[in-house]
C-alpha cells in the first residue's frame, strides 16, 4: 500500500511538472523564504510543545512552485504516572500549483493547492514512569531514548498575499496521511516533529507564515 | 487583487477562530495485566473445565494479603505478577490440599495510551509447581496483557 502511495505521488509530481513545463515553459521567478509565525503561538496553546518551521519556494513557471520546508519540534508532557518526550527534525518537499489568475507572471500572490512528501528523524523517551501495583508494590522505571523516523504525505491548500513589496503573508491548511513510522515495542510514537500528534493515520494542521521574496528573474 | 486581499483577511479570521482545542480524554480500557488461569480435568481424554471449592490464594511473602479467600465454585481466576522482579510465587489452597506455583517470566513495559499510561506485559518462560492437588500446568498463551485471553490451564 505504501509503495502504491509512493509511486502515485512520484507520477503525480512528474506529470504535474511536465504538464506545467509543456504549457508554459520554464520561467524561473522569485525565490521566497518563509517562516511559520503560527508556531510562535504553539507553546502558549499547549504547554511543553515548541516548534520552528521554515520554507523555501521558487516559481519555475507562471503557476508552479517547488517548495522545501524544514522544521524542528519538541514535545514534552507530564502525566500523573509518566513523562513523555519527543524531539527532532522534519523535511518536507513538494510542489504548489497556483490557481489565482495573474495579470503578469511575476506576481507571487497565490491561491494554491499542493502536495508534500514529509520525512522526520526524531527521538523519544519516557524519562520517568510508575506502574501502580497495590499488591506487590509500585514499580518505577524509564524508557531510554530511541532514535526513530517517520514519513507521510501532506496535501495542502491556502493563499499568499503580498502585503508590502516582497513581503507576503499566507495561511495553509494541511491534511496529512502517515505512511509509516518506526516500530517501538515499548511505546508507539505519540508526537512526530513536522507531522504532529499521532492518532490513527491522518491528522490536520494549520500554518500561518510570513515570506520574504528575493526578486529573481530568469 | 483587492478581492483576494479581502478574502485573505476573512479566511484568516475564520481559521484563527476554528483553531481546535483538545479536550482531556479519560482512560477507558483495563490498565492492569493479569495472568488468567482456568481449572481443568480430563474426562475420557477430553479436557473439561473444572470447578474448585474452598479456594484460597496468596503471593509468597504476602501471606497477610489473600487474593482469594475460601472462594467456592471457582472455574477461572486472575493472578497479579510482580512488576519489580522476574519471578513470582503463589500458594494455592484447593479444598484440603495446598500447592505452590512459581512463575518465571520476562517483562516488557508498554505504553497503552497517553490517558492510561504504562503497563507491564509479561512473557511466561517457565512454571515450577508442587503436585498435591495439581496434576500439571499448561501454558496456552505465554504473553500476559490486559486482555481477556487465558494464559494457563491448571489440570487437577
Amino acid at each position: 500500500m505504501r509503495r502504491i502511495f509512493k509511486y502515485t505521488f512520484s507520477l503525480f509530481m512528474f506529470a504535474w511538472l511536465t504538464a506545467g513545463a509543456q504549457t508554459n515553459g520554464l520561467d524561473i521567478g522569485g525565490l521566497r523564504f518563509g517562516f511559520d509565525i503560527s508556531r510562535i503561538a504553539v507553546p502558549f496553546l499547549e504547554d511543553g510543545r515548541v516548534e520552528y518551521d521554515g520554507s523555501i519556494d521558487l516559481r519555475i513557471n507562471k503557476d508552479l512552485y517547488p517548495v522545501i520546508e524544514v522544521g524542528w519540534g519538541d514535545f514534552e508532557t507530564e502525566k500523573i504516572n509518566f513523562k513523555y518526550r519527543s524531539t527532532g527534525y522534519s523535511l518536507r518537499a513538494g510542489i504548489d500549483k497556483n490557481y489565482l489568475k495573474k495579470d503578469n507572471a511575476d506576481e507571487m500572490g497565490m491561491f494554491f493547492v499542493g502536495v508534500r512528501y514529509g520525512l522526520s528523524f526524531f527521538k523519544h523517551e519516557s524519562p520517568f514512569l510508575k506502574i501502580s501495583d497495590p499488591y506487590w508494590g509500585d514499580y518505577y522505571g524509564a524508557i531510554p531514548i530511541k532514535n526513530l523516523h517517520a514519513h507521510w504525505l501532506e496535501f495542502t491548500t491556502g493563499i499568499r498575499v503580498e502585503i508590502i513589496k516582497n513581503i507576503y503573508l499566507g495561511w495553509s491548511l494541511r491534511g496529512r496521511l502517515l505512511l509509516n513510522k518506526s516500530d517501538d515495542t515499548n511505546m508507539s510514537p505519540y508526537y512526530i516533529p513536522g507531522y504532529g500528534k499521532v492518532s490513527g493515520n491522518t491528522n490536520m494542521g494549520f500554518r500561518y507564515s510570513i515570506f520574504y521574496q528575493l526578486p529573481l528573474k530568469g | 487583487m483587492e478581492f483576494w486581499r479581502i478574502g485573505f483577511l476573512y479566511l484568516t479570521g475564520f481559521c484563527l477562530l476554528s483553531v481546535s482545542c483538545e479536550s482531556e480524554k479519560s482512560c477507558e480500557q483495563p490498565t492492569v495485566s493479569m495472568l488468567k488461569a482456568g481449572f481443568y480435568s480430563v474426562q475420557d481424554s477430553i479436557p473439561e473445565a473444572a470447578s474448585v471449592d474452598n479456594f484460597t490464594v496468596y503471593g509468597i511473602g504476602r501471606a497477610d494479603s489473600l487474593l482469594y479467600d475460601q472462594a467456592n465454585s471457582v472455574v477461572n481466576f486472575d493472578l497479579l505478577l510482580s512488576p519489580s522482579g522476574d519471578t513470582t510465587g503463589f500458594v494455592l489452597t484447593l479444598g484440603a490440599k495446598t500447592d505452590t506455583v512459581v512463575f518465571l517470566y520476562s517483562r516488557e513495559l508498554h505504553l497503552l495510551s497517553m490517558e492510561c499510561g504504562f503497563v507491564t506485559y509479561y512473557y511466561i518462560e517457565n512454571i515450577n509447581n508442587t503436585s498435591n492437588a495439581i496434576d500439571s500446568i499448561k501454558v496456552v498463551n505465554k504473553k500476559v496483557t490486559t486482555g481477556d485471553e487465558e494464559n494457563i490451564q491448571i489440570y487437577l
